[in-house]
Order: C-alpha cells, then structure tokens, then sequence
C-alpha cells in the first residue's frame, strides 16, 4: 500500500516534466524533462517491484535506466548537433 | 532475521521522495539551463538512490538488494557523464550560462560575446 | 596476463549474481562472463585501485548527499535567488588520460558545481552559488582521484598505458 502511495505519488510529479517538456525554451530543456520522466519511471517500477512482490519489474527498470543512458549520449552527439546546424540559428538562455 | 531493517526502509523511501519532489520544484524555479542541470544530476539522482537505498533494505534476498543497487549505479554513472556532455554541448552551441556580476545585485541576462 | 583476466571475472561474476538474482544459472553465467572478460576493451578503469576505490566510494557517496541537500534546499526556498558564476579549475596533479575524465564526472555530484567543458589545462566548471572553498574543495578532489590511479608503472606496462592516453584523448574530444 505504501509502495503504491509513493508510486502515485512520483507519478503525479511527471506533470512537472510535462510542462517543462512543453514550454523548455530550448530542445536541451527538453531533453532534461525527458530524463526527469525516465528516473521517475524507474522509481515508479522499482516501488512497483516491491509492493506487488514482482521482481521482473526490476529487469524492466534495468533495461529503463540503460536506455536512458543511450538516449542521452544519442541526443548529444546527433540530434542536437543536427537541429543546430539546420536552424543555423542561436539558441538562447531562456529565462524563466 | 532483517525485520528491524523494515522501518529504516520506509523511512528512506520518504525522504527519497521529498528529494524527488524538491528536484522536480528546481526544475520548474531555476532560471536558467545549467542551473536546471544541477537540480537534475544532485537532487533527483538522490531521490532515486535514497529510493533504492530504502527498498534493498527490504529486499527478501541479499542478491535482490544488489540489484536495486545496481540500477541506482547505473543511473548516477549515466546521468553524471550525461550532465557533462549536455552541458558542453550547451556551451559549444553558444548557450551562455547567466552569470551576477560580483558588483551588482541585478541578474544579467547573458555575459557579453567576446 | 592472468591476473588481468582475474581482475575482470571478479567484478563481472558479481555482476553476474546480482542480475541473475542470488546466481542459480551459472552455466549460462560463467561462459557468459568468460566471453565478456576476453573480449572486453582494455579501458582506463583498469589502471584504478581497486582497495583505494572501495575507500574512496563513501566519500563519493557522502558528497552526493551534501550535493542533493544543497540543490534541494535551494529549490524550496520561497525566492530562489542564484548567484551562478563560471570558474576554472586548472589541473594541478592529475595526469592526462581516465582520470580527468572520471573528476569531470565526479564534479557534477559534488556540493554546487557541473563541468561545463574539460580542456587540456584546465576544467571550466558552473557554480550554483559561490563559495570561497569551492576551489579548495576542487584541489582536494583532485588530489583524491589522483591517489586512486597508479602511476609510474614500469616496463611492460608502457605500451598499454599509451593506448589509454590515446583513448582519453578521444574521449575528451567527444565531450569537446
């Protein structure tokens, strides 16, 4: 019961990310939502793991946490980079 | 035999949370992009060991534990090497960290172009 | 080369039995683990300590914490008001190679600051509110992480270690 309190309670939390994801001036802002979702996705599976006695549920969060990982160094090294060059134009600092 | 360990891994579950929910609040708060990078990597990344932390401490084995250990390993290497790299490549695109002058009591929006 | 080989079956049959959940499939795991110790890149971890990086781990992990504190109570206060600045750290002790690469890292988990850029001279780094001992602290991290590597390795090791060299510096390019 407890475990699943938290668990909704992390989900609840993602709506942050969400709004960042919409309005994060920059596509990196974007990219920090989107990991924000993945580490509380992986929480979300381990407390699940937990309060419903299902140990798969902790190889999905592996699995989870290394594409995250990939996801990240993919971004960097191409997407970015990519968007960069055809908008040719400069990002800024957004402020809040 | 581990039953006493069961409360110590309530407990950290609950503060993992709170630094889950305060992480959350920095990202919304923070002003800028590197700023928004710190509450990522150090608050969140606690949020989730302190997770992992309090559930090993309820894991039925010893092998189980490792493995919600594992998982929090894995995250902090990633996301730690992760912030690096979003951040260099932040600078390289030409995305200046907003910097207070020692003086002044006013944010400057961006540092001048050199 | 045995022991080398020895240094690696160790940590991946750790590896092994935490995955496979209290080792019950060891004649899937040992092959598995065998093919994965020959096959695996030579890389800079191979030049840590390991004594050293077991005492070295609750350090790491008790800076983690001050860090998570530090950005958390930052976040609750009712008026955040951040005083970032951009410093640099140049290198004093640490060699070039896996090492910097490793304290670049380990930067971005302690109390208030984030690497933004690793150069050959020197580490410029973001800080989320200026300290007078951040750069002391830096120092201090650094001459940490040097202790963990070996240095001075004689003879036969040479070669390898200039390959690791070569590597660090591709990487360092990548983070550019």
């Amino acid at each position: 019961m407890f475990h699943a309190a938290i668990a909704a309670l992390l989900l609840l939390n993602l709506g942050v990310a969400l709004w960042r994801l919409r309005r994060g001036p920059t596509s990196a802002d974007r990219m920090l939502a989107a990991e924000l979702v993945s580490a509380s996705a992986i929480a979300v599976l381990l407390l699940l793991a937990a309060g419903l006695a299902q140990p798969a549920l902790v190889d999905v969060a592996l699995l989870v946490a290394l594409l995250a990982a990939v996801a990240t160094a993919n971004f960097v090294t191409r997407t970015w980079t990519l968007l960069h060059e055809e908008s040719g134009s400069r990002e800024e600092a957004g402020r809040d | 035999m581990t039953e006493w360990l069961h409360p110590l891994g309530y407990a950290l579950i609950a503060a993992g949370t709170g630094f889950f929910v305060a992480g959350n609040l920095g990202l919304i708060r923070f002003p800028d992009l590197y700023a928004r990078l710190h509450a990522l990597t150090k608050a969140d990344n606690l949020g989730l060991g302190l997770i992992c932390l309090g559930l090993a401490c309820q894991a039925p084995s010893l092998a189980a534990a490792a493995k919600f250990l594992l998982v929090w390993a894995l995250m902090l290497v990633a996301s730690s090497i992760g912030a690096t790299l979003i951040a260099s490549t932040a600078l390289a695109c030409g995305l200046r960290p907003r910097q207070q002058r020692p003086g002044s009591m006013e944010d400057d929006e961006r540092e001048d172009t050199p | 080369m045995p022991g080398r080989l020895a240094r690696r079956f160790l940590p991946l049959a750790l590896l092994w039995w935490a995955i496979s959940g209290g080792g019950s499939a060891w004649a899937w795991g040992v092959p598995a683990i065998l093919i994965a110790a020959l096959a695996m890149p030579q890389s800079g971890a191979s030049r840590l300590r390991p004594l050293a990086l077991l005492a070295f781990l609750p350090v790491a992990l008790w800076l983690a914490l001050r860090g998570g504190l530090q950005v958390a109570a930052l976040a609750c206060r009712p008026r955040p008001r951040l005083e970032s600045r951009v410093i640099d750290h140049p290198w004093h002790c640490l060699p070039e190679g896996p090492g910097r690469l490793l304290m670049a890292s380990l930067v971005n988990l302690i109390p208030g600051t984030l690497t933004l850029r690793l150069t050959p001279d020197r580490l410029r780094v973001h800080v989320l509110k200026p300290n007078t001992d951040t750069p002391a602290e830096l120092v201090r991290l650094e001459t940490r992480v040097a202790r963990l590597y070996r240095h001075g390795n004689a003879g036969g090791e040479n070669e390898s270690r200039g390959e690791n060299e070569n590597r660090g510096e591709n990487e360092e390019k990548e983070l550019r």
